[in-house]
């Protein structure tokens, strides 16, 4: 779906993805490693913290085009990789394991039913939003 | 309707279907299975 949205409206063959998911994905998992386990939090934080490394990636990757976009994309996404397996406080290369599951007020996001029925409101909801 | 609508609600009554029918036919897996894959489509 991000794709459809940089690739497809935008034309632009970005190779970056990882690396905001990876943010994404560090910035929950680092917060519930020290105990912060409010979903709503983790996901405020998550999204900051993905929307500054694309918005710091995005200045300097878009004054390129072409193939030169596609590869320094690559290669900020491959810093990060690198960086991310460099922490061995936050497992390394045997990447982060979640230390406590994220909670929301209203939903509980442990029982596995209830997390696939989230998981596809929100695929359905950013579906029709990117279509 | 338009052909995109009817097979966009085809493939959400399947999913919306699945769990009930995983644990009946007693195969969790493919709750876990698809919902990383809707995961995975929404970040991809």
């Amino acid at each position: 779906m991000s794709l459809n949205l940089i690739l497809g409206y935008g034309g632009l063959v970005s190779f970056g993805h990882a690396a905001y998911l990876g943010t994404g994905a560090y910035a929950v998992g680092i917060l519930a490693f020290y105990g912060f386990t409010d979903g709503w939090l983790q996901l405020a934080v998550a999204i900051g913290a993905s929307a500054l490394v694309a918005a710091a990636i995005g200045s300097i990757s878009i004054r390129t085009s072409g193939i030169y976009f596609i590869m320094i994309t690559l290669a900020f996404t491959q810093m990060l990789y690198y960086l991310g397996i460099s922490i061995a406080e936050f497992g390394g290369d045997d990447g982060m394991r979640l230390k406590a599951k994220s909670r929301f007020a209203l939903v509980d996001l442990g029982d596995p039913v209830v997390f696939y029925y989230v998981a596809l409101a929100l695929m359905v909801f950013f579906s029709f939003l990117s279509s | 309707m338009s052909k995109r609508l009817f097979l966009w609600s085809i493939a959400i009554a399947v999913l919306v279907a699945l769990p009930p029918l995983a644990i009946k036919l007693g195969e969790p897996f493919y709750i876990d299975l698809v919902r990383r894959i809707m995961i995975l489509a929404i970040a991809a």
